[in-house]
Parts: structure tokens; sequence; C-alpha cells
């Protein structure tokens, strides 16, 4: 039950006016001198025990009729997901809003995707209990505050709309402590619109806890609602996109799309329906699915002449409409070259050689000098390597810039011992000391990424000799910068000790790898080639590609760099956003294509307990499956009437029992001499 | 006599109403010397009563002789005999006595009724006592039919002042023995007191011949119990108080007077005495009036002169 006048309820004391009537009354007692005292004392002794259930019981209902109207003028409500409450409006309210695609997922029992249904609640939100409230907006698309004129107003804000991103929730619930701490209100509730999908929440990551910390030491008073909206998914099927490349053979070309096709585990065997798109042309095809996920390889052929081929598959619409469609752009590769800044000459060499092997075979590669850098990007390269200390200032920016824009970035240790303190890179890594190998046993590989990446097997599916490589010295390097942890490093290839040979680490549209050791006598083998050529070459077909005519990336992971630059959907239907939604974009003479992040079609949630141990000592509401209770959550109603009957039937009881206590009693005159 | 200041509860013009009727016992009395009032005694009048044998020592000239001529026995022949009455006031003097809410205390009420009777009894040529008891002591008067007498009646009544406990219960069963003669006994008292006991008075004065009338005086608060808010009630004859709320206790407290009562009245109508409940209330001059009026009527009967 909440109340719209809560202070109202500090009437209820008035409750008590009866009891202090009675009270007072007793005190206020009449001496009088009686003679007929016998009779008292029997009465007293006896038959009192009735009547003075009656007189309590006429209190009783007197309170009882006083604290009803009372409760009526505080104007109850009930239902609702936001609970009872007698502390009043908060002074602010931030809420937090899961954009991402899995959001969109429609309860077949109301027929409104998660999302909908979470800014149906909010939008039912009672405004005279929140007449005085600030509501600021987070969004998971663009995680910056904004301020709305209150939650009424949200389901028609193009910052609640629909979305085709992943929502990361630590950085949302940073972003709305770091307002909290920036405005300095009052009271304050963090009210979390979210389906708890894991690969959104990471609740695993370590910045939990400091997250909590900073939300329990803030000075004001926080409460966190979740709302939770965990609809099921019925009949839903998803199509995801794993890869899709250019393919020569012969003197045709083609694209290779493989495709995964995942619906209900409960669903039977089905034909499934699908489109293909290719350059907007569209072909109905067809899928047999059996069990739970089916992967499909399609073969299109690339039309003579085409620069930049887009396409993708698509479903029909069914529980969720934004999980329904991959799309693909790729360009003809062109060109590639390689920039190399090394503090080693020799290891430099050999990288260059690795880059741009042969002449004539459209590969080409540079030796720069670290100040240099800045005019050798320019050059457009597909790969930049970095070998020396770690980089800061100037190149460091030139790099992470490079990087963000599609390339990809290669680093690797200095020769020489690192200076004293090598220092944390804006590009989040920093170089430890060396360490050499036992004289009887090099370091060796054990486990690396054979499936795909740098280190993947060859076309004909022979294995890399990784491990046989010997490595007799190698750098320890660790995550640095703003975001510490694991630092967003993946590895791609691990000692047998657990530490990395080689990681990996997105930026924008491109990556930065970080290699442990040098292609030098020495330090390795890898100057034998049999690794570091492929390595290479495989790193540079990679930015090549992501800075060719055509792009392929996560929608989110990838958005224009500034408002100036104009992202123009080439599918029709205009009005999509390129930060936000998927779909093919025309950005100058490059196409980009974004999908949805394949972890939006993780079913993996969060369970309860699980979110309130990440807040914890920070007190948690959690509201769940509201459309499953039956009746609409959002309409709260007012009790007042129901109030009203009580309190006329608690006065009509007074009443009754009053006159029973001043019933006219037989008259007493038999015996009298009339008068 | 009425003019006297300190005589207020004698009126003189209810004396003047009230003269013109009698007071008549309702039995045969006692008397010294001959009145208005059948007496026990046979005596010289002209009206025959009955006869009855002899027994040696009578006097002989009452013997019938034609009964004994007819019969060959000794018949004396009886006459009903007039005689004056001896009438004793049993005024309760208890502190009880003098509680008052609006129309007087109920001391002051008998105190009039008790002056009325006993200017009545006296100018009908009725011997009049009076006894006023207390815990504190007993004042007696006893009969006499001299209207000078009738001053020191007065005195008493005007020195009397209700206090300390009620000596009810002895004072009836006192009396009862002590007017030996057949008497009009009236008490006048609010007889708060267990009603058994007070049955057994009245049974013991009624089986002394007594005739013996209950004026049983009442207050309109103690009958009613009307009080709006919580009170707290004195004992007038003790130490005992109380606080309580009435409209708690009211109930409880009806119902235990009216049980009080109807025992009471049903025991005096079993026991043949003149009951009267009296509120104060009501003007004394009426409750006079309708007393005498009853008796008269009652008396009619038996044989008034």
């Amino acid at each position: 039950m909440t109340f719209l006048q809560p202070w109202m309820l500090w009437g209820l004391a008035a409750a008590s006016l009866p009891v202090l009537i009675h009270l007072l009354n007793r005190l206020r007692y009449r001496r009088i001198a009686w003679a007929a005292i016998q009779f008292l004392i029997q009465a007293t002794r006896s038959s009192t025990r009735n009547a003075r259930l009656r007189h309590y019981l006429i209190l009783a209902c007197r309170t009882l009729a006083i604290s009803a109207f009372l409760l009526l003028l505080a104007r109850p409500i009930a239902g609702g997901w936001l609970g009872a409450s007698l502390a009043g409006a908060p002074d602010m309210v931030l809420v937090l809003l899961d954009r991402s695609a899995s959001m969109e997922t429609v309860d077949p029992r109301v027929q409104t995707s998660r999302r909908e249904q979470a800014l149906a609640l909010l939008a039912g939100v009672p405004r005279e209990r929140f007449a005085s409230t600030r509501f600021v907006l987070l969004d998971s698309a663009t995680a910056a505050p904004q301020e709305i004129a209150g939650p009424a107003a949200l389901p028609v804000l193009a910052l609640a709309a629909a979305t085709d991103t992943a929502a990361d929730l630590p950085a949302l619930v940073r972003a709305a402590a770091d307002a909290i701490a920036r405005d300095r209100p009052g009271r304050v509730e963090v009210w979390i619109a979210s389906d708890l999908q894991a690969s959104n929440w990471r609740p695993d990551a370590r910045e939990w806890r400091d997250l909590a910390a900073t939300l329990a030491a803030l000075p004001q008073d926080v409460r966190v609602r979740v709302l939770s909206l965990a609809a099921p998914a019925r009949g839903n099927r998803s199509v995801t996109l794993r890869e899709a490349r250019r393919i020569r053979s012969g003197g045709a070309a083609s694209v290779e799309m493989v495709v995964d096709l995942a619906q209900d585990p409960a669903a039977g065997p089905a034909k499934v329906p699908l489109t293909l798109v290719v350059n907007g042309a569209r072909t109905p095809v067809e899928a047999a699915i059996e069990g739970a996920s089916l992967t499909l390889t399609r073969s299109v052929p690339w039309p003579a002449g085409t620069d930049v081929l887009w396409g993708g598959l698509e479903l029909p619409a069914d529980g969720n409409p934004r999980d329904n469609a991959c799309r693909f752009a790729l360009g003809v590769p062109g060109a590639l070259h390689a920039v190399v800044v090394a503090d080693d000459a020799a290891c430099g060499e050999r990288l260059r050689l690795a880059a741009a092997p042969l002449p004539d075979q459209g590969r080409t590669a540079a030796l720069a000098a670290p100040a240099a850098l800045a005019g050798a990007l320019a050059r457009e390269p597909a790969l930049a390597v970095w070998q020396g200390a770690a980089p800061g200032g100037g190149p460091a920016a030139a790099l992470e810039d490079f990087a963000r824009r599609g390339g990809t970035v290669l680093l690797m240790p200095p020769g020489a011992e690192p200076a004293a303190a090598a220092g944390a890179s804006p590009l989040g890594l920093a170089w430890t000391a060396a360490e050499a190998a036992p004289a009887e046993a090099a370091f060796r590989v054990a486990v690396w990424e054979e499936m795909e990446g740098p280190l993947a097997r060859t076309l004909d599916g022979r294995s890399l000799p990784v491990a046989a490589l010997e490595v007799r010295r190698r750098a320890g390097f660790a995550a640095s910068g703003a975001d510490a942890a694991d630092g967003g490093w993946l590895p791609i290839a691990t000692f047998v000790d657990g530490r990395p040979l080689l990681a990996r680490r997105n930026v924008g549209a491109g990556r930065i790898y970080a290699l442990s050791t040098l292609a030098v006598d020495g330090w390795s083998g890898l100057g034998d080639g049999w690794i570091l050529v492929p390595l290479v070459q495989r790193l540079m077909e990679e930015g090549g590609r992501r800075l060719g005519g055509g792009v392929t990336a996560e929608c989110g992971a990838w958005r224009p760099a500034s408002a100036d630059e104009r992202w123009e959907s080439v599918e029709g239907g205009g009005g999509s956003d390129a930060a936000v939604a998927a779909g093919v974009y025309r950005c100058g003479a490059r196409r980009v294509a974004l999908n949805r992040p394949a972890a939006e079609d993780d079913p993996e949630r969060v369970d309860e307990a699980r979110v309130r141990a990440l807040f914890a000592p920070v007190r948690v509401d959690i509201v769940a499956d509201l459309a499953g209770r039956g009746s609409a959550p959002a309409v709260q109603s007012e009790l007042w009437p129901l109030l009203l009957i009580v309190a006329m039937l608690f006065l009509l009881a007074e009443g009754v029992l009053l006159v029973g206590e001043h019933a006219p009693r037989p008259s007493a005159g038999r015996g009298e001499v009339p008068s | 006599m009425a003019g006297e200041a300190h005589r207020e509860f004698l009126d003189s013009a209810v004396l003047a109403r009230l003269s013109r009727l009698a007071l008549n016992a309702r039995e045969a009395m006692l008397g010294s010397v001959t009145g208005i009032h059948r007496s026990a005694t046979r005596g010289s009048s002209v009206e025959f009563a009955e006869y009855r044998k002899y027994v040696p020592g009578d006097d002989i000239r009452h013997v019938d002789w034609r009964v004994y001529a007819r019969t060959d026995r000794f018949f004396m022949k009886e006459f009903e005999a007039d005689t004056n009455l001896r009438c004793l006031l049993l005024l309760d003097a208890s502190a009880s006595m003098g509680f008052a809410a609006k129309h007087g205390t109920k001391f002051d009420y008998a105190r009039r009724l008790a002056a009325t009777l006993a200017y009545l009894l006296v100018h009908q040529g009725d011997a009049v006592g009076l006894v006023l008891f207390n815990e504190r002591g007993t004042v007696e008067i006893p009969p006499r039919r001299s209207p000078a007498h009738l001053k020191a009646v007065f005195d008493a009544l005007a020195a009397a002042e209700p206090q300390g406990r009620t000596t009810l219960l002895e004072t009836v069963h006192a009396y009862a023995e002590k007017a030996r003669r057949r008497a009009l006994v009236v008490l006048l008292s609010d007889c708060f007191t267990e009603p058994a006991p007070l049955l057994d008075g009245f049974q013991h004065m009624r089986f002394q011949k007594h005739d013996l009338a209950v004026f049983h005086l009442l207050d309109r608060l103690e009958i009613d119990f009307s009080f709006g808010r919580p009170m707290r009630f004195a004992d007038l004859e003790g130490p005992f108080q109380m606080i309580t709320d009435p409209a708690v206790v009211a109930q409880g407290y009806r119902e235990a007077l009216d049980a009080y009562l109807e025992s009471v009245a049903r025991g005096s109508r079993e026991f043949g005495v003149d009951y009267q409940r009296v509120v104060t209330d009501a003007g004394y001059e009426q409750v006079l009036a309708a007393f005498l009026l009853q008796r008269l009527r009652a008396g009619a009967g038996g044989g008034a002169a």
C-alpha cells in the first residue's frame, strides 16, 4: 500500500483522541457522597464484565472509524510495483533502462516487448507521488544522463526506443553513481529496468564490488529497485552471422556466409522460410531445422565489377523482431600496407619481411621512426607494429585513433630492458621486465585459439606449429589504464604456466594485439617465419578487411565518430540511427553492416539473489514477472471508497453498541407512591 | 407551632388540609383511654363482640344469664371497646439519610412526614412517641397523648442531624419487644441494608402484633443513576470510596437495586407490612394523603368509629 499524501498519516495520532477523552474523563471525575453504595459494590462485583467489554468495543469502534477516515485522507493506493513507502518521494529518480536487443522479446501473454512493459510500468507511476522528483534517464545505448519531464513521457522518448545494441550494466550503474555524485540530490532511487541478461550484467566482473562500494559510500540514501522483465520468449527464432568472407576460386569470386540459426529448444523440426538479401535483392530460401540450432553455410556469387557487396539473411517476424536479421558487408581487398616501428633493428627487419615477403603481391611494408609514425599512418596502412617501450603521448593517441577506425595494431616488448618504469600506456598495456627461460627448457605454448584469429589453422585444416615454438625470453605485460582488471585483454595463446604469448583487445572498430616475445634469436624461434609470416599476414588482412569498402561489426561497437559523420541506411527506411540500430549503412564509399551483438541471444540470466549480492550492502528491491500476475500491474487502485465503507461500518457498529447501552430500562417505579 | 423558625418541617396549610383525614389503625389497638380506634380488649361500648366461657375471677356482671338459663353454663357476654392508639415513629437518623441530590435530603423529608403524622395523631387523641436512631445513640420519646408532649417531639426532630451508621436492624428488633402493647409503628428509613435481615425485623414486629407502616425513602438519583461522567463515589456511612464510570456500572447497579426493591416489597406484602416506597421528589402532602386515604379505605371494612 502506498499513500499519495503520506503526511496525512501524522493525523493518525488523532485516532487516539477517543482513548484520550476517555482517560481525561476518568481523571476529571466528580466527587459525590453516595448512600446506596452497596448496589455499586454489587454492580462492580458482578455484571460489569459485559458492560466493560461493550464500553471498550465502542471505544475501539470510534478509534478505528477515525483511523479509517484519516487513512482515507492520506489516499492510499494498492497494487503496483513500487510497493509500500512511507518515506515520501525521493529527490531524484535515476531510470536505468536496458535497451539491449534482448529487451525486445515479446511476452506472448500481453503481446508487448519487455522494454514496452518496462516503459508502461514506469509511465504508470502516479504523478502525485513524485510531484517534486527529478527524473533522469540513463539508457544503455548512450549511457548519458538525460533529465526527463517525468516517467509518463518515457514511452514516446526516442532515448527509450528499441535498439540492437548490447547493454553494459556495470557501466550504466557507474554512470548513475557519477550522476549522483555530481548532482548531489537528497534521497535517490535508482530504478533499473532490465531482463537481467547475464551477458549484459556481467556478474563476474570485478568492477561490481567497486560499484557497490561507491554507491554505499555516497552520502545520500540510495535505494535500488530492479524491475526484472523476464517474459519467456516463445516460438522465437534468431539468425546470427558467424562469418562472411570473400573467396576467390579460379576466375570467379563468391561470398561464403556462415549463419547460426537458433530456435526455441521446445519447438520441433520445422522448415524455416528465410529471405536472402544480396545488395538489396531479396530471394526466398528455406532451411530445415531440427534441434535448437543449425549452422547454415551459404555461398553467394560476387557480381563482376562490384567493389562492395552487402547482404544477409532474414527471418519472418516472430517473438523478437530484433533477432530476425543478420547482415554483412564486404569489399574487394585492395593493396595492403604495414607500418613497422621497431627499436630492435633485426626484429623490425623481420617484421617488415613477414608483412611483405614478396614484391608485387599487393603487400607493402615500411619501417618508420617513432616520430614519423603519424605521417606513416596517413598512408592508410592495414597494420601498424610498435616494437619497443609501450607508447605514450602522441604516438599512443595516433595508434589508438588508427585502431578505432578499424586498423590493427601489434604491440611488442622493447628489446632492451625496459626503463625504470615502463609506465602505463594509454593503449591499456604496460610491459614488465623480461624473463629468460631456464637453460634446459624453453617456454612452450600450451593453448592457442585454433578456430579463428591470427593463429587459426590453414585453409586445408593444418595447425600452425605453435606447439613447437621455443621461447627463450619473454616479457610480461600487465593491463593498465582506466579499466583495470583484465582491461578487456583476451588471451589468444598462453604458455604452459598460464601467462599470455598473444592477447588482443577491441578498440572501436579495430583491434590491438600484444605479443610478449620478439622475433629475434635469443628471444624466440618466431624469426623462422613459420608462425610470424601467417600471423602478420592475417593481421594485415584483418585490418584491411575492416578498412576496406565493406565492414561488418557489432551494433554499438562501431558508430559514427562525430556528429558530422553522416551514415545513411542503404536498406531504405532511412530513419534508423546507425548508433543503435542494426542494418547496412553507407559511410562515404564504405558500407558498414551492423549486427546485434551475438551475446544478446544468450538466454542465461542473473538470478535475483545474485543481483542483490552485486549491490550489497545497498538495499535492492526486485520486482519480477509483473505481466505474469494476471492483472495489469501498473494500475494502482485508490482504496478510499473501501475505507469510507469501513469507517461507516465502524460508526454503525458504535451506534448499535451505544443504543444497547442506553436502552430504556423498564420503569423502576413499582410500589412507588404516585406523585 | 408552625410559625417557629426551627420547625420549618411543619406546614400549617398541609396540616389543616390533612387534619380532615383520620389516621386509622388497621388492627385492634391497645390504648390507655377511650379513643377512636378499635381496641384489642373487650370493653363497655354498645357493640356486642362475642361470647366466651366464664373463668373464675370474671366480673359476674357480664355473665349472660339467659344463656345460662338455656344451657346451664356460664358465658361471659363481651362488647367491643374503642381505644386510643400508641404510635411509635422510628426515624432513621443515619448519615445515608443525609443524601440529597435536587430535592433536599431524605432526612428532611422523613422529618416532615414524622412531624405531620405526630401532629395529626395527637390531634385525634392518640399517643405519639418518637425514636431517632443511629450508631451514635438513640433518642427516645415515649408515647404520650398530651398536646404539650408534641412540643418535645418537635424539639427532638428539630435537633436531630443525620450522622453515623444506621442501627436500623437493631432498632427494629429492640422496639418490636419494647413497645409491648399493640402499637402502630411507623418506620421512616432508606432501608439500605441487606433485605433478608430487614424482613426478619419486619416479621418480628408483626409477630408482636404491631401495625407496621414503612416509608421507604429513596432519592430520584439513587433510582435512575443518571451520571454523564466518571464519578468518585464516597460512602456516606464509611470510608469506602470508588471511582468508576457510571456508564459501565449503571446496568449492574440498576439490576442490583431492582432486585433489592423487589425483595423488600415482596417480603412486606408477605408479612402484611404497610409498605410505602417514597421517592423524595414527590410532595410529602400527597404521599401522606394517599397513605391516610388508603388506611381509611382499609379500615372501613374493619369497623372504624
